[in-house]
C-alpha cells in the first residue's frame, strides 16, 4: 500500500483512477487543480504524484517545476496524465522533470498496472 | 463504469446549461477545454464514440478561427458529439445496438387500441423492437380520429374496454375502412367461441387470445402487414379514389414524355387541389371526407378524355397528365371538370354541400422533367388558391420557381441541455425543410414556454411540440392541458417525452390529448420515426 496524490481537474476521470486506485489498496489524497497538489505535496508525503499535463491554475509543467525546486520534495516521484499523446508534450513533460508519462486515454487497467511497475 | 458515464453525461449537462444560460460571449477557449476533456476522459470509461466524437470536433474547432462564441454557435458546434452521447447514454439503458442504419419510410404503422396501459406499453414496446412504429391509444374516439391522418398498416384492438367495446370499434373501423383493406387483429382474454364468431363476422383479420404468446402474435402481425403490402403493389390504384397511385406516376411521365417527344406533340400537366378540403374533415368528420375524394375522382374519370391519366398525388391532391394536349385544352378540360364537380351535390344528415377545386396547369415536356412540371403546376395552382379558389391557371413558362412552402413550427420544451440541443438540430437540418418552412424553437422548461406565449402566436401554422412530462416548475402534463384548451388545440400535434416506469404518466398524457409518447432514454432514429409519421397528419 503507497500514499498517493491524484491531480486532475476532470471529475469523471478523478473519481475512476481515485476509484481504481483505492480497489488496489492504495491511500488517495485528490486535487483539482494545480495549486491544489502543491498545497498538498508540501503538507505530505506522497510515494508517488499523479499529475494532469492541463490544469487551471498551475498547469502540471508549471507544478513539477515548483516541486523540483524545493529541496526536500525534488525527489518525489511524478507521473504526468497527458491528453495529448504527441511526442512533444511527452519530451516536455520529461525535460520538466517528470518520471514516467501516460497518454490519454487510457483504460484504468493499464494505469494501475503502470503504477504498480513504478511502485515496485 | 456505469456510474462514470452517469457522471460524464451530467457534466456535459451542466456545461451546456451554463453556456446556454449566459448573454455574453463564450470564449473559444472555453469550448476547447471541454472537448479536450471529454476526448481524454470519455474512452477511458468507456465512451469510444464520444471520445471519438470530441477529437473530430477539436480538429473542426482548429479551422474556426473565431475567438467568441454565441450559445447558438456552440450549440450548433457540439449538436453531433451531443447526438452521439445521447444515443450512447439511450443504448446502454436498454441494452440495445445502434448499427442498424434505420430509414423511416421502412416502417410499417401499427395502431394499438387498449385501454389497459400496463399491456399496451408492453405491446408498444415489443412491436417496435420488431421495427414496426406503434401509436398507441387508449381512446376509441381519438383512435377513430387518428385513423384517417394514419393510414396505419394494421389496427391491433382489445376486446375488453371499459368505454367502448373493441367490437364496436372493430364495427366503426371495418365501416370506415369499407374502400381499402387495413388489417384489424382483435386481442382478448375471452377465448369463447361467441367472441371469436362475433369478431369474424366483424370482419377481424385475426384473433388473438390473451395470454398470448409474444413471438407468435408478431408473426400473425407481420403476415397482415406484408399481406397488405402487396396488394397495395399490386392494385396500382388508390384503394380510395381508384385512380393511379403516386408510385405510378414517374415511370407513366416519362413513357408519355418520350412519347410526345418523338411525335413532336404538345403535353401538359395539372395539379389539382379540392378548396377548403380541411374544414369539410372538420365539419362532417372524415367518412364523408372520404366520400368527397372519391365522389371527385370518379367524376374526374367521367369527365376526361381517353388518354388522360389521373393520380392521386398525396391528401386531396391530384395530378392529371394530359397527352397531346397543350395548356390552354388542358385548362379547357379542367374547367368543365369543374363546373359539373361544384354541380355536384354532397348529402348529410339532410344536409347537402358543394364543393370546389383550384388547379394549375403547365406545359410538360421531357427536358424539364417531372419535378419541374409539378413545380410549375403547383405554383400556378398556389396562384388559383391566392386569387378566390375554384379556377384553373395556366402556368406562363418553366421557369424555375421557388417551392411554396407551408410553416411548420417546432417546439422542443425539455429541461436537459443535451435533448434540446439534439432534437432542435434534427428538426431544423431534416428532410422537411424541402416541403415546409422550418420555425424551430427550444424552451428550458413548462414556464418558460408558456411565458413566450409561443402557442397563441401564429395561429394558422400547424405546429408541433415535444414536450417533456416531468420538468420543474411547470410539467409537461399541465402544458397539455393549457395548450388542449386553446381554441385552435388541434393545429398541435404532441409528443410526450416520460419515464419508462410511469405508467400512470403515460395514460394520463394520453387522455389529455397527447398524440404519442416516447419513453426516455429514446434513441434519435424513434423520434424520426414518429414525426415521419406524425407529420402526415400535419400536412394533410
Amino acid at each position: 500500500m503507497a500514499r498517493l496524490l491524484l491531480a486532475e481537474d476532470e471529475e469523471v476521470l478523478r473519481m475512476l483512477v481515485s476509484d481504481t486506485l483505492e480497489d488496489d489498496g492504495h491511500e488517495i489524497d485528490e486535487a483539482c487543480d494545480g495549486e491544489e497538489a502543491l498545497n498538498k505535496i508540501m503538507a505530505h508525503d506522497y510515494d508517488l504524484i499523479v499529475l494532469d499535463y492541463m490544469m487551471p491554475v498551475f498547469t502540471g509543467l508549471e507544478v513539477i517545476v515548483k516541486v523540483r525546486a524545493i529541496p526536500e520534495k525534488k525527489h518525489s516521484m511524478i507521473l504526468m496524465l497527458s491528453a495529448k499523446s504527441q511526442v512533444s508534450d511527452q519530451r516536455a513533460a520529461m525535460d520538466a522533470g517528470a518520471d514516467y508519462f501516460m497518454a490519454k486515454p487510457f483504460s484504468p487497467i493499464q494505469l494501475s498496472e503502470k503504477i504498480e511497475e513504478i511502485l515496485k | 463504469m456505469e456510474k462514470y458515464k452517469a457522471k460524464l453525461l451530467e457534466n456535459i449537462r451542466k456545461q451546456l446549461q451554463s453556456w446556454y444560460k449566459v448573454t455574453e460571449e463564450i470564449n473559444g477557449k472555453e469550448l476547447d477545454k471541454f472537448l479536450h476533456s471529454l476526448a481524454g476522459t470519455a474512452p477511458t470509461i468507456g465512451l469510444q464514440k464520444i471520445g471519438d466524437a470530441a477529437n473530430l470536433l477539436m480538429k473542426k474547432y482548429k479551422e474556426i478561427p473565431e475567438e467568441m462564441w454565441s450559445a447558438e454557435s456552440i450549440q450548433q458546434f457540439l449538436s453531433p458529439l451531443l447526438a452521439v452521447a445521447y444515443d450512447e447514454d439511450a443504448v446502454d439503458l436498454k441494452g440495445e445496438a445502434l448499427s442498424k442504419k434505420y430509414t423511416p419510410e421502412e416502417k410499417d404503422l401499427i395502431m394499438l387500441i387498449d385501454d389497459d396501459p400496463a399491456l399496451l406499453i408492453y405491446l408498444k414496446d415489443k412491436l417496435e423492437n420488431e421495427g414496426f412504429t406503434v401509436m398507441a391509444f387508449t381512446e376509441a374516439k381519438k383512435a377513430l380520429k387518428a385513423f384517417f391522418d394514419l393510414d396505419p398498416s394494421c389496427v391491433i384492438i382489445d376486446v375488453h374496454m371499459q368505454e367502448k367495446s373493441g367490437l364496436e370499434i372493430l364495427e366503426e373501423f371495418k365501416r370506415y375502412t369499407n374502400f381499402r383493406f387495413i388489417p384489424a387483429v382483435m386481442i382478448s382474454v375471452d377465448d369463447s367461441k361467441e367472441t371469436r364468431m362475433k369478431s369474424y363476422q366483424l370482419d377481424a383479420d385475426d384473433f388473438i387470445p390473451k395470454p398470448f404468446e409474444m413471438d407468435e402474435l408478431i408473426v400473425r402481425v407481420r403476415r397482415l402487414v406484408t399481406k397488405k403490402k402487396h396488394l397495395k403493389e399490386l392494385i396500382m390504384l388508390d384503394e380510395l379514389t381508384r385512380v393511379y397511385t403516386r408510385k405510378h406516376l414517374s415511370p407513366s411521365f416519362k413513357r408519355i414524355a418520350e412519347q410526345m417527344n418523338r411525335e413532336q406533340q404538345p403535353f401538359s400537366a395539372a395539379m389539382i387541389d379540392l378548396d377548403h378540403f380541411k374544414s369539410i374533415n372538420d365539419t362532417y368528420g372524415h367518412l364523408m371526407g372520404d366520400r368527397v375524394l372519391a365522389g371527385f375522382a370518379n367524376l374526374l374519370k367521367q369527365n376526361l378524355r381517353t388518354g388522360d391519366l389521373p393520380f392521386r398525388y398525396g391528401g386531396e391532391e391530384f395530378l392529371i397528365l394530359f397527352p397531346r394536349t397543350d395548356v390552354k385544352t388542358a385548362s379547357l378540360v379542367l374547367n368543365r371538370v369543374l363546373n359539373r364537380f361544384m354541380d355536384h351535390p354532397f348529402e348529410t344528415d339532410g344536409e347537402s354541400f358543394r364543393v370546389s377545386f383550384s388547379a394549375g396547369v403547365s406545359a410538360a415536356c421531357l427536358s424539364e422533367g417531372l419535378e419541374n412540371t409539378v413545380k410549375a403546376a403547383d405554383h400556378a395552382l398556389y396562384k388559383a388558391k391566392q386569387t378566390g379558389r375554384a379556377k384553373t391557371i395556366a402556368a406562363e413558362a418553366l421557369a424555375p420557381i421557388e417551392a411554396v412552402r407551408k410553416k411548420l413550427r417546432f417546439a422542443v420544451v425539455d429541461d436537459d441541455p443535451i435533448i434540446r440541443t439534439i432534437l432542435q438540430d434534427l428538426f431544423q437540418n431534416s428532410s422537411l425543410n424541402e416541403k415546409f418552412l422550418l420555425d424551430v424553437q427550444a424552451f428550458e422548461d413548462g414556464l418558460q414556454f408558456l411565458q413566450s406565449e409561443w402557442h397563441l402566436k401564429d395561429p394558422e401554422s400547424s405546429s408541433f411540440i415535444v414536450l417533456d412530462g416531468m420538468m420543474p416548475e411547470i410539467d409537461g402534463i399541465e402544458v397539455l392541458k393549457v395548450i388542449r384548451s386553446l381554441k385552435h388545440q388541434e393545429r398541435f400535434t404532441v409528443v410526450m417525452l416520460t419515464n419508462r416506469t410511469s405508467e400512470e404518466d403515460i395514460t394520463t398524457a394520453l387522455k389529455l390529448g397527447a398524440d404519442d409518447y416516447l419513453t426516455k432514454p429514446f434513441k434519435l432514429a424513434e423520434i424520426e420515426s414518429r414525426i415521419f409519421h406524425l407529420i402526415k397528419k400535419i400536412s394533410s
